[in-house]
Parts: C-alpha cells; sequence; structure tokens
C-alpha cells in the first residue's frame, strides 16, 4: 500500500491540533508590505497584522509561495512518503495551485497529485485532513484525488466582510462586485464556492448580518460538516457558535483563525460559517 | 583584439561579470518599471502584480549571480537559474524563471557569451518557457520570448555582429511582439494594453541591450502612470450609467494629488488619481468632462484625454448583462422622487427608476415603459408609496414578462427591501425576503404643519414640526430634532439595530449630523447612518430597522 504525504497552503486553516495530529504539511504565502516581507501563519499574528494595518498608509499585497519552496517540500515528503496529496487554495483566487502544479510536474515523476480545492480557510483544511485519513485507510492516490473532487463541488464558504474595499484593492471580489457602489453602508456577505466569489446580500448591521449568514446555512438541505472561522472578530464567536448549533443541530463544529494572507484581501473584522453539503 | 570600426567600444563577448552586471540592471530595471507593468493587468488577475512578481524573481537571480563566486559566464548563469527559482513568485515568476533556467542550460560551458552562445540562450529560454506552461498562448511572454530568440538566430549567422548589434536587433524584434500582443489576445484588444509579462521580459531583454551599450539603469520618468485596469473595470461595473468615464494625463500639474483628487470628487465620482508630481493620470465619472479638463488645463499640460459616454456603454452592456454573468436575472424597478433617492436605488443595483412619489404618482404606462427598458425577464417592482401600489400591480398584469410588486409603502421600506435583494435566490424566494425587510422597516418623516389642526388627539398649530410613523403623526414639536426623537421613541427603538437619516432638499448635512448624535446620546445601541435623500416637504426621511 503506497505511503501518502499531504501537503497545503497556509490559507488553509485546521480546527485544534488537526493539522500536527495528522502531519500535514504546511508551505506559506507571504504578504509583501513596503519593504517588509511576512510569511502566513509564521511571522504575524492576525490580529498583530491589523494593528499594523491601523498604521501604515500603505496597503499590502500577497504572493504565492516560490516555486522553488514547493519543489524543496515535495523533494522533501517523497523521501518518506510513495506519494504526495497537494491541495491547494482555489486557482481563480491565487497562484499557488498553479505554482505547486508546475513545481510538481519538474520534480514529481508522477508521485503528487495537485487537487484545486476552489477553496480556503476551514474547507481547505477539511480537504487536507479527509487526504490524510484517507492515506491512513491505505487508500489509492487516485481514490484520494477523486473523493476531494466530491467535496469541492460540495463545499460552501460563507463570509462577512466589514468593507469590500480590500478584496476589491487586491482583486479578488469577482461577482461579488455587483455590491460595490452602494451609498449605505452594510455589511458584506459573500459566498466563495468552487473558486468563484459570488454576492449573497447586503444586511446593514453586524447583528442582522449574523442572523443572515445562519439562515442562509441553514437553508442548504442537509449538512454533513460544519465550521466558523474569524480574522480578529474573536468578539462574535460565542454567538456565532451559538447561533448555528441551534439552526444546524447534531453536526459538529470546527472553530478556525484565518491568517494574514485572507486577512489582508478580506479586511478586519471578517467571519466565515463554512459548510460541507450531503450528496 | 581588432574592434569593428562601426561600433568602436562594442564587445564581442559577455564575460561572467558582465553578465553578474546585466543581471542585476534587469532586476533594477523592472523595479523601476513595476508599478506600470502592474497597472496592465487587464483583469482582477489571482495574485496578478505582473511587474511586482516579475521584479521579485529577477531581483533573486541578480543576487544569486552576484553571489556566486566563479568568473566563467556559464556557472553565474546557472546560479541565476537557481535563485529565480527559488525567488519565483506567481505565474510570470514562474515563466521568467524558467526563461532563465532554459538560457544557463543552453550556455552550459562555456566560459563566455558570444552572440552565438546568447542567441543559443534565447533559444532555450524560449522553449523552457513554452515547456513550463501547460497551454501555451500566444500574445504573452511566451511570443516574445520565441520571436526573440529566433531573431537571435538570426543575428547570430551575420558576420562580425559585435553584442551591441546583437541586442538592438533583438530588442526590435521584441518591441515589435510586445506591442502585437494586444491584437492576439481579446481581452488585451478590448482594454487596449499590451501583456504584462511580454513587456516585462522585453525589460530584462532592454536592460540586457543597455548593459552592453555601458549605460546605466535610472528611473528617467518617461513611463505615464496607469491606472490600474482592474480597478477601473470594477470602477465601471456598478455604475448606474449617468455622465461620462474621463480620463487624460496632465503634466507638471501646479497642484498636488490630493487637491486634484479633491476637485474631481467635488463634480464626479469614481476618481482615481496615480503618478507623480511630474505626470498624473486622472479618472473621473462625472457629468461635466468639460469642467474636470479645463480645471486641469489651467493647472499643466493636459494630453492622452479620453471621454466615454457610459449611458450608452451601460445600456450595450445591459442588453446581453442579465444572467450572463452568473448573476441574479432577476433586475428590480424602483419608484423613486428627486435625484438623491434615485441615486440611492441606483447605487443599490436597481436595474430602473420610475419617477414619482408622493406629489406626482407615476402612470401605469411610466412603470411599463421602465419595465421593458431592461433586459430581464424576471423583475421586482417597488412603489415605494400607498398611491402608487395599484399602478405597479397594473403594469405587473400588463407585460408579457414576470412581474411581482413588493408593496413597499415608503421610501425607507423600499430601500430596506432592495437591499435585502439576494443574489443567489429565485424570484420567489426574493419577493418573500424583500417583503419581510419592507415590514420590518419602520418609516418616519419629519415635516412642518402647513395650517392649525388637530389629529390622533394632538393639537398642531401652523408652523409646528410632525413626526409621522408609518403615515400617522405621533409627535408634535417646536424643532424638527424634537419631532423626530419624539416619533423614533414611538418606533420600539430598544429593538432596532439602524436609524438611517435622509436629509431633503431644505436640510443640511449638518443637521442630519446633530439628529445622529442626539439618536446617539438617547440610544446608545443604535447604529446611525445620514445620507443625502434630496426629497422636497420632508427636512428627515428616516428608516428604522
Amino acid at each position: 500500500m503506497p505511503r501518502i504525504g499531504v501537503v497545503t497552503d497556509s490559507t488553509a486553516d485546521f480546527p485544534g491540533d488537526a493539522q500536527a495530529r495528522l502531519g500535514i504539511e504546511m508551505v506559506p504565502l507571504t504578504v509583501i508590505w513596503d519593504r517588509d516581507t511576512f510569511r502566513d501563519k509564521l511571522d504575524l499574528s492576525i490580529a498583530e497584522f491589523y494593528r499594523l494595518m491601523k498604521q501604515r498608509s500603505t496597503l499590502p499585497t500577497t504572493s504565492a509561495p516560490a516555486a522553488g519552496l514547493f519543489e524543496e517540500t515535495y523533494e522533501r515528503m517523497l523521501g518518506e512518503a510513495d506519494h504526495v496529496i497537494a491541495v491547494m487554495l482555489a486557482s481563480k483566487l491565487s497562484a499557488t495551485y498553479e505554482v505547486a502544479r508546475s513545481a510538481a510536474e519538474r520534480v514529481g515523476k508522477g508521485r503528487i497529485s495537485v487537487v484545486d480545492s476552489g477553496q480556503t480557510t476551514i474547507c481547505l483544511g477539511w480537504l487536507a485532513m479527509r487526504a490524510a485519513e484517507l492515506g491512513t485507510e491505505d487508500a489509492e492516490p487516485t481514490a484520494i484525488v477523486r473523493e476531494l473532487e466530491s467535496w469541492v463541488s460540495r463545499l460552501r464558504l460563507y463570509a462577512v466582510l466589514d468593507t469590500l474595499t480590500n478584496l476589491q484593492r487586491g482583486g479578488r471580489i469577482g461577482r461579488a462586485q455587483a455590491l460595490i457602489g452602494s451609498l449605505l453602508n452594510f455589511k458584506p456577505l459573500i459566498l466563495v464556492k468552487e473558486g468563484d466569489v459570488l454576492p449573497i446580500e447586503r444586511p446593514r448591521s453586524r447583528a442582522s448580518a449574523m442572523r443572515r449568514i445562519v439562515d442562509v446555512v441553514a437553508s442548504q438541505g442537509r449538512i454533513e460538516k460544519i465550521g466558523v472561522a474569524e480574522g480578529d472578530a474573536p468578539e462574535i464567536m460565542s454567538d456565532l457558535v451559538r447561533m448555528v448549533g441551534e439552526r444546524v443541530p447534531g453536526v459538529p463544529l470546527d472553530r478556525g483563525e484565518i491568517g494574514i494572507v485572507l486577512g489582508t484581501h478580506a479586511g478586519p473584522g471578517v467571519f466565515g460559517v463554512a459548510a460541507l453539503l450531503a450528496e | 583584439m581588432s574592434l569593428p570600426p562601426e561600433s568602436p567600444y562594442a564587445p564581442l563577448e559577455i564575460t561572467a561579470d558582465a553578465l553578474r552586471a546585466a543581471l542585476e540592471a534587469a532586476a533594477t530595471w523592472l523595479e523601476l518599471q513595476a508599478a506600470s507593468v502592474n497597472a496592465l493587468n487587464v483583469f482582477p488577475v489571482p495574485d496578478g502584480d505582473t511587474g511586482t512578481n516579475m521584479s521579485m524573481t529577477m531581483r533573486a537571480a541578480a543576487e544569486a549571480a552576484a553571489v556566486e563566486p566563479s568568473s566563467e559566464a556559464h556557472a553565474v548563469a546557472r546560479a541565476a537559474a537557481r535563485g529565480a527559482l527559488m525567488g519565483a513568485r506567481g505565474n510570470s515568476g514562474v515563466i521568467l524563471s524558467q526563461l532563465v533556467r532554459g538560457f544557463a542550460e543552453a550556455v552550459a560551458g562555456h566560459r563566455s557569451l558570444g552572440v552565438r552562445e546568447l542567441a543559443d540562450g534565447l533559444e532555450g529560454a524560449a522553449q523552457a518557457g513554452y515547456r513550463a506552461v501547460g497551454t501555451p498562448v500566444e500574445g504573452t511572454i511566451l511570443t516574445v520570448a520565441r520571436r526573440a530568440g529566433e531573431e537571435a538566430r538570426a543575428a547570430a549567422g551575420v558576420e562580425g555582429l559585435d553584442v551591441v548589434q546583437f541586442w538592438e536587433r533583438v530588442l526590435r524584434v521584441a518591441d515589435r511582439a510586445v506591442v502585437e500582443t494586444t491584437s492576439q489576445l481579446p481581452v488585451l484588444q478590448s482594454a487596449g494594453v499590451v501583456d504584462a509579462g511580454a513587456q516585462g521580459y522585453r525589460l530584462v531583454l532592454e536592460a540586457f541591450s543597455k548593459t552592453a551599450r555601458g549605460e546605466g539603469i535610472e528611473g528617467d520618468g518617461t513611463a505615464a502612470p496607469v491606472a490600474s485596469q482592474a480597478l477601473v473595470a470594477a470602477q465601471h461595473v456598478e455604475e448606474g450609467g449617468l455622465g461620462f468615464c474621463t480620463e487624460f494625463l496632465v503634466q507638471q500639474a501646479a497642484a498636488d494629488e490630493e487637491t486634484i483628487r479633491a476637485f474631481m470628487a467635488s463634480i464626479g465620482d469614481s476618481v482615481i488619481v496615480v503618478g507623480d508630481d511630474d505626470l498624473r493620470r486622472v479618472h473621473v465619472h462625472t457629468l461635466r468632462p468639460g469642467q474636470a479638463l479645463d480645471w486641469a488645463i489651467e493647472r499643466g499640460t493636459v494630453s492622452r484625454i479620453k471621454i466615454e459616454n457610459m449611458q450608452l456603454q451601460h445600456e450595450a452592456g445591459k442588453a446581453t448583462a442579465p444572467g450572463s454573468a452568473g448573476l441574479s436575472s432577476i433586475g428590480v424597478v424602483a419608484v423613486s422622487p428627486g435625484p438623491g433617492f434615485r441615486a440611492l436605488f441606483t447605487s443599490m443595483g436597481a436595474a430602473a427608476i420610475v419617477g414619482g412619489g408622493q406629489t406626482m404618482n407615476p402612470s401605469v404606462q411610466d412603470i411599463l415603459t421602465a419595465i421593458s427598458s431592461v433586459g430581464y425577464q424576471e423583475l421586482v417592482v417597488l412603489p415605494n408609496n400607498r398611491n402608487i401600489l395599484l399602478a405597479a400591480q397594473q403594469a405587473a398584469e400588463q407585460t408579457p414578462r414576470t412581474v411581482r410588486v413588493v408593496p413597499t409603502r415608503s421610501l425607507p421600506s423600499g430601500i430596506a427591501a432592495l437591499l435585502a435583494f439576494n443574489y443567489q435566490e429565485d424570484l420567489d424566494d426574493n419577493v418573500r425576503l424583500m417583503e419581510e425587510a419592507a415590514g420590518r422597516a419602520a418609516s418616519i418623516e419629519v415635516t412642518v404643519a402647513e395650517r392649525d389642526s388637530e389629529a390622533n388627539g394632538l393639537r398642531i398649530k401652523q408652523g409646528q414640526a410632525l413626526g409621522l410613523l408609518d403615515d400617522e403623526i405621533v409627535a408634535v414639536a417646536e424643532t424638527l430634532m424634537d419631532a423626530a426623537l419624539g416619533a423614533l421613541a414611538r418606533a420600539e427603538p430598544d429593538a432596532r439595530e439602524i436609524v438611517t437619516i435622509y436629509w431633503g432638499s431644505g436640510t443640511t448635512r449638518e443637521q442630519a449630523r446633530e439628529l445622529c448624535e442626539a439618536i446617539q446620546a438617547a440610544y446608545g445601541h443604535l447604529e446611525t447612518e445620514a445620507v443625502e435623500g434630496g426629497q422636497p416637504h420632508y427636512p428627515f426621511i428616516i428608516s428604522v430597522e
């Protein structure tokens, strides 16, 4: 039976110690800001990052990991594993997948499978966890990829932003740009689905945004997995967790905190609900 | 060694040191030009800062070359290739790193590089580039790499050609190839720009050429700053289609960036001002493009003027827009008096506005005309006044399109309904969501009594301020502010979250701000927002949600 190694990128978020427990490798994206370069999840916490954002007049940009970093990681992993599953941030949102794929072609010799998650944060973490679990169950790489692709089509990430500015400036606003231009303020409620950023609604207040995100998730039919994530908005978490638990009972709930790369594009105060819909 | 007479100082070969210098120059040149290359990104590209990515990749190559101790050119090239690979960022950086790698492999074993080796290198670079990309696309960096390689091969066959002449020939062809990318890719053609990666590679070749000529690399300020096409495109998407998209360059402006921006914002919106004191690019959407130009002409040298009528663009776009962008296929038609509320409804995505309101009820035909002016087959009509409800329902019955009326009785309830619109749901669900939102929003109108009267057990004297809650007089006071607060006290303020104040044509922003402060002082949990409604007769219209 093949030994499987799993690698993802730093925009994946994991509940508790799942990443360490399952031995999932992580390649960091970077945030470039003035003359500083910060590695996601390694160099700066999201709270420190948003504090810095209030001080600096410029906006940071993000960058996919260097191709060489992927090559090194793959080569190291292939020293122990027979096959590597690399599951990456949505290719429609980042060049990371493309860099990971081209690096795999150079060093993989057919022993690396790169999967476009169409997702990020908790959804991406779930995919990496699923790959690692299947690996320990002696699944063949092709079967693991097939299973992940089925999950990709059923994963939904709902998010409430404080503002669309960061998403727009970073060029990731996608079809949610339909929400731009309003003369009234609102807390944009958006959906990430198979790499597309889609507009949903325009709740006026944070409280109504919390109600609506939970309403919308609860109306998606049967849900297999559910999770919540936030970026420097810990104060809303207990309410959000309670509301999700009431509306989607009986599904264990995962929690995660996003890093500075997602923080750059989502802006301060973001929170989201991730769901894996039943087949 | 005898040098060819036509270029007395030109070298015939590139040594290890010369290669280090050329790589350093390429990195610096890309850094200087990064912003203008970034601006070529024509649509919101993932990790799309092509100029930044290519410059960081080249910088990594130059640094690796600089610390490579060998005095042989091929070893310096190999070090640069490794550096580029480790420093490669983004798609464009990865491709560039493969070009460097292809170059290095093709010149393996050569202590110094003559034109023949350089031709080998440029050909090898192109081949490696094509191999690196799953599906090669013409009109990109690959095309420029290939044509530079072909020209280099042809040039290498010319007897006695020195390195300077060699790079001149290659650069000339690369220039042409970059310009031609515009016509090779539809997305570039529609944006009228060249491919960013192609331009980046041309800059690398240019740096090599400059180094061969012994020229230093310095920012010469000739590159025109360009507003990010992505930013501009995003600004255009939700325009209501009023006015003109106006763009121009202004040289040596006797006004700083903030002053320019402030003036442009005073005559329009979607203002973008980029560049430096020598040269700025200005972008504004305005009903009066002449004012923008007159103002700028008085303050600097204006060039490259471009003015587009957005109304025409918008209408052209609307004919095919619904559904095609994967967005909602449902359009909303709102009835609205005056320019303030019209702009509000439009800014929130209403497809069409029917003029009218309390004192000017639109006809069934007016509403029908608005319905048929938009490309949607499914529509929601927001009458926003109870006197217009029936006309809206009549109109809904007289069109072959599927039209539902959400019975909004006031402007605040209409705005609440429009904001509750869900882009992913169908017509039935949207009608339900919009009705619920309209029902939740309480509407307060503040006006002045025109004569003495009595209503709801309240004695009213002419000139007193009246507060109406959902069309009923609930507060009488000496000031507008007290009437507003009195009505708000009756609107279950403890159960509310947000209060929006629309100030009317006879009221000032300052008055609205004072009212916001008074509301927050009385009800700390309420969020407040004030916007210009521009309505006649009612100094304040207030939405309580």
